[in-house]
């Protein structure tokens, strides 16, 4: 059975007075460890299908369940990486990390020691004293990572968490993450713009249409990790992705 | 040449030459125009006022100041633990920002002075009786800068604490909107202590207390003791001073130090 079910899910809101279908009718079966990237156009859904995920918004209809349990609110089995920053300001960067831990009534010491090990793991040791303010843009999403890899969540949903981030920082933060994800194995949803992006880290991509937002296509990648990013396999699935989206701006 | 003075001066006096030769300055100033003047009356020279602070300064310490700063602080810890609790309630819960808001407006408006008949009646003239009316200027500032902070606080920080599993009002507020509001809170206090400082001063005057220092100005006046009402005013704003000073370094400058990213 697949971790994560989403069922004929469909989301309308009322914007200045008119219904607008934001999600029609998506559903999709993720399996445990898989990682899926969601890519398409802006405004086509993909942040509130992540949100629906998460257990911040409600879908009209349809449903969602983890594990065989439909989700019904926000839980730390199901972590989220925002695309903005999140870190709270007021806390340093080990607060931040044990701030799950901290809820759970973990006592300082071992949740200290568990942050470490996670702040280690995102390569911000040196850091562990600083404050969100006192950090790159890059630095913050590792932490933001972090948080919420140290719940040890089922699923993390992450919400193109390196678009503020420059080309080669991006570069890095992928790879690291390709090297977190095969050390964790948690399963992965990943919202992006960027196609090379989708392919470089996908087991899966979903190519989403917009106005209604729905699944134009799914994308299985079998190239073997690390992948070469101008490989000729690379360059055919681009094309194909790319034409898809092309297809998409003309409707 | 300009620059060379300054290093100069700047030598002179160290760090804070330029500003320590502004208050002798004054100082001088304030001496010779009270000898030209020649009337203690309009205008007491600062020589005897500092003779009067030497005649005065027990009475000061230990009788005058230990008094108003219970007057101060009844109503300043009263105000916070009225304030706090409905400020918090009224940012956090729509249905509590309904019931107390009117209730708020109503009584804002109310100068804290005009407060003076009923804290007699109630209190009589006790140190509770001062204390309420220092309350009533310090408790709006604080309730209100408690709102808007949890007003505020942005979706980000509250979604974010929801998906690491924190889900309770009662949690996301201890966790999130409470350390978010803190710097809105304090400069709340802070503010409600500058009020609450004038305020006490006005309560003693008054006759809500038999005495204080606000009481103790009072009390010259009517023995045209000006050099002495001069150097209770220059005590006031002292005091007023350091306790200013010293929340900022305590709760700002040390609780609070994450805010620089937010202010720059
Ligand atoms: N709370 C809301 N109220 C009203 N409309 C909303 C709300 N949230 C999203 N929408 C609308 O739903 C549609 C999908 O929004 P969503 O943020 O999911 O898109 P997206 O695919 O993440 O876009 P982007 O790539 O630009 O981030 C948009 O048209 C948006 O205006
Ligand atoms: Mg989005």
């Amino acid at each position: 059975m697949a971790l994560l079910e989403i069922v004929g899910v469909s989301k309308r809101f009322i914007a200045e007075g008119k219904q607008m279908e934001a999600l029609k009718e998506v559903s999709l079966s993720i399996d445990e460890r898989e990682f899926v990237c969601f890519i398409g156009p802006s405004g086509c859904g993909k942040t509130t299908l992540l949100r629906i995920v998460a257990g911040l918004v409600e879908p009209s209809s349809g449903w969602v369940s983890l594990d065989g349990q439909p989700i019904t609110g926000p839980g730390p089995e199901r972590g989220m990486v925002f695309q903005e920053y999140s870190l709270f300001p007021w806390r340093n960067v080990l607060e931040n990390v044990g701030f799950g831990l901290e809820l759970k009534g973990m006592d300082r010491p071992s949740r200290e020691a568990l942050s470490r090990q996670y702040i280690e793991m995102v390569g911000l040791e040196r850091f562990e004293q600083r404050f969100p303010h006192e950090l790159s843009g890059g630095m913050k999403q590792r932490v933001a990572i972090a948080r919420a890899l140290v719940n040890e969540p089922r699923a993390i949903l992450m919400d193109e968490p390196f678009g503020a981030l420059d080309a080669q920082t991006r570069n890095t933060m992928q790879t690291e993450l390709l090297r977190i994800w095969s050390d964790k194995r948690k399963t992965v949803l990943f919202v992006t713009h960027s196609v090379d992006e989708a392919i470089y880290l996908a087991d899966t991509i979903i190519i989403m249409s917009a106005r209604p937002g729905r699944i134009k296509d799914r994308i299985e990648i079998n190239i073997p990790r690390p992948r070469v990013r101008t490989s000729p396999e690379v360059n055919g699935i681009r094309d194909r992705i790319l034409q898809d989206l092309r297809s998409e701006m003309e409707d | 040449m300009r620059r060379r003075l300054e290093g100069r001066i700047g030598s002179i006096g160290g760090a804070y030459g330029i500003e320590a030769l502004s208050i002798a300055g004054l100082l001088v100033i304030w001496q010779i125009a009270a000898q030209i003047m020649d009337n203690t009356l309009l205008l007491p020279s600062f020589l005897q006022v500092v003779g009067g602070f030497l005649r005065q300064w027990q009475a000061i310490l230990f009788e005058d100041l230990p008094i108003s700063l219970i007057h101060f602080f009844i109503g300043l810890i009263g105000g916070v633990m009225v304030a706090l609790p409905i400020g918090m309630a009224m940012g956090w819960f729509k249905v509590a920002d309904r019931i107390f808001d009117p209730l708020v407006e109503l009584l804002r408006p109310i100068p804290p002075l005009a407060w003076i008949p009923f804290a007699i009646i109630w209190f009589g003239l006790t140190d509770e009786s001062a204390g309420f009316i220092v309350f009533v200027g310090a408790v709006f500032p604080i309730m209100i800068n408690t709102y808007t902070g949890f007003r505020s606080l942005p979706m980000i920080y509250v979604e974010s604490a929801k998906v690491l599993g924190c889900t309770r009002d009662r949690d996301l507020i201890r966790y999130v909107a409470f350390p978010f509001a803190l710097p809105s809170i304090a400069a709340g206090v802070r503010i409600a202590m500058g009020i609450a400082w004038m305020c006490l001063v006005a309560a003693e005057m008054f006759g809500v207390s038999t005495s204080g220092l606000g009481f103790k100005i009072w009390h010259f006046y009517s023995l045209h003791r000006m050099d002495l009402v001069l150097l209770y005013m220059i005590v006031l704003g002292l005091i007023g001073l350091t306790m200013d000073r010293a929340f900022r370094f305590l709760v700002e400058d040390r609780l609070l130090r994450w805010r620089v990213g937010l202010t720059q």
